[in-house]
């Protein structure tokens, strides 16, 4: 008889035991074969929460940055601007973009255009008239003034560094169309104009820009180096190199006025 | 009168503690709190995707009851007994489970006479009975067993369905069978005591007490999950002498089995120790 009060006492303590052990120990699940350990697969299959995706990468055949997917020209050359569908850009609508077009902004009147972009308006005898008379009246306040000018050229675009004295494409582009308008008029002079009057290093780098300019000018876009005036260390926008049609005479090359702190970037 | 009031006792303190508990369900791989301290740091680089297994959890201990009919495969009819069992299970993975376990059980047999005339007999039981023809006595028997045994799940892992609803499984284990056996010697019930090694015998004694045998088990059983804290089942379980013995029934027919083998279906609840 003695075994069996032992034996429930025994039952009685091992139970209770396990049970306020459970009670006091830390959370658990529930046992493990009331749980399917494909459940965490699965749900990642699913809709993944934890999982590591691959980066995206849309196919950008031309690299012009628009994608494939939406890229209405997807075979544009490299380097050239293009808008927001990814066609080249190109500023009069007359159908051929900026990069081969050779006059950029043609008059609508003057459509269609040719495979140069160059409009097919013949000038007309009243202006042909007006513009002699114009010259000449020009050409007579010159002679008068004891100057001479036959520039029509009122403007020319500004070229804009980011600090090194380095051309980016859209300068070159500028400075392309810049010269396709001078060598339009012969007559024209440059004055090419840099900025940075503050110190000796900032003139010197006014120096550098303008150089580059007008080395771009004179040997990449054929400018006879005569037409071109050096101006540096302006006061202004260091960042800037203005273009300034002129009549005027001036240095076309002057020497550098502090060599030794010439910008090493290149 | 004494079985009753622990009976009660345990019952009434394992409702006490089983209703303090929150409920709670489900395994979220994110949570930290159930990953044991060792584990932590596979973990952590699972969470950062350096390591693409997630941690084992920390799972509950099941503690299950069950009650149903018992019976004792021997040499003597049996009648239908009662038994009644107590388990703490443990998973070791998602497969196997350690479970550890008390059985008791009430069996009897009744009288029946057996004609073997013509048999060359060499056993002879009690003694009492002529040869080729005798009866088998009453015997009554009152079994504890304490048992380690290994549950195996034979669910699959289910690649259509998520969490199982149903669990079926075997078990094996190894553990001390206390038999205590009485037949009805003409004299009042004795108490299968031992056996006599020259005679072969079994040792009759009117003070009674357990036979103590290295008993192994084997079994099938089914369970469903009724919330993530209870579920229910049915278990046939089987269990025997690791060495075989035949006097569980308290008796040894001529052409009898060697070895009586113990039968317990328990109606099962179960509950899992969640915090």
């Amino acid at each position: 008889m003695i075994n069996k009060k032992v034996l429930m006492v025994a039952i009685l303590v091992t139970v209770s035991s396990i049970v306020s052990f459970a009670q006091k120990s830390k959370n658990r699940t529930e046992p493990l074969w009331w749980i399917n350990p494909n459940n965490y697969v699965y749900s990642e299959l699913n809709e993944p929460k934890h999982m590591k995706m691959p980066k995206v990468t849309i196919p950008d055949a031309d690299k012009d940055g628009i994608p494939d997917q939406f890229d209405l020209e997807p075979n544009t050359p490299a380097g050239v601007p293009t808008d927001a569908r990814g066609v080249a850009r190109d500023t009069d609508g007359d159908g051929v973009p900026d990069f081969k077009d050779k006059e950029l902004l043609t008059p609508q009147k003057c459509f269609p255009v040719n495979a140069d972009g160059i409009g097919n308006c013949p000038e007309s005898g009243c202006c042909t008239e007006v513009k002699k008379q114009l010259k000449d009246l020009v050409e007579k306040s010159l002679t008068s003034t004891k100057t001479v000018s036959d520039c029509n050229l009122s403007s020319l675009p500004s070229v804009q560094f980011k600090g090194s004295p380095k051309l980016s494409k859209d300068a070159e582009l500028i400075l392309s169309s810049a010269a396709a308008q001078l060598k339009a008029n012969p007559g024209c002079k440059v004055k090419v104009i840099g900025y940075g009057a503050s110190s000796k290093a900032a003139q010197q780098l006014s120096y550098d820009k303008v150089s580059v300019v007008i080395k771009y000018l004179v040997e990449k876009n054929s400018i006879a180096e005569s037409r071109v005036i050096f101006v540096y260390g302006q006061d202004g926008d260091t960042n800037t190199v203005d273009l300034q049609p002129t009549t005027e005479d001036g240095p076309n090359t002057v020497p550098a006025p502090h060599p030794n702190l010439k910008s090493r970037k290149k | 009168m004494v079985i009753k009031k622990y009976t009660v006792l345990v019952a009434s303190i394992l409702a006490l503690q089983m209703s303090s508990f929150a409920q709670k369900s489900g395994w979220d791989w994110k949570d930290s709190s159930v990953i044991p301290v060792k584990s932590i740091s596979q973990f952590n680089e699972f969470k950062q995707n350096k390591n693409p297994y997630p941690a084992k959890p920390r799972n509950a201990w099941e503690l299950g009851a069950s009650i149903g009919p018992s019976m004792v495969f021997g040499d003597v009819a049996s009648k239908i007994g009662f038994g009644a069992s107590l388990t703490a299970r443990k998973a070791l993975n998602n497969v196997f489970a350690v479970r550890f376990g008390y059985y008791g059980s009430f069996n009897g047999g009744k009288s029946a006479t057996y004609d073997y005339t013509g048999l060359n007999d060499l056993y002879v039981a009690s003694g009492t009975e002529s040869l080729g023809k005798y009866k088998t006595p009453d015997y009554k028997n009152k079994t504890h067993q304490l048992f380690t045994e290994i549950v195996a799940s034979i669910n699959t892992f289910s690649n259509y369905r998520g969490d199982p609803k149903a669990n079926l499984y075997v078990l094996g284990g190894l553990g001390i069978i206390a038999s205590g056996t009485s037949i009805d010697t003409g004299s009042g019930f004795h108490y299968v005591r031992g056996i006599n090694a020259s005679s072969n015998l079994p040792i009759y004694k009117k003070q009674g007490s357990q036979v103590f045998l290295l008993g192994y088990s084997y079994g099938v059983g089914f369970a469903y999950k009724i919330n993530s804290q209870f579920n229910i089942g049915f278990e046939q379980r089987f269990s025997a002498s690791v060495f075989p013995f035949t006097y569980v029934d308290g008796y040894r027919a001529p052409d009898g089995r060697k070895n009586d083998i113990y039968s317990y279906s328990g109606f099962r609840i179960n509950y899992n120790l969640l915090k």
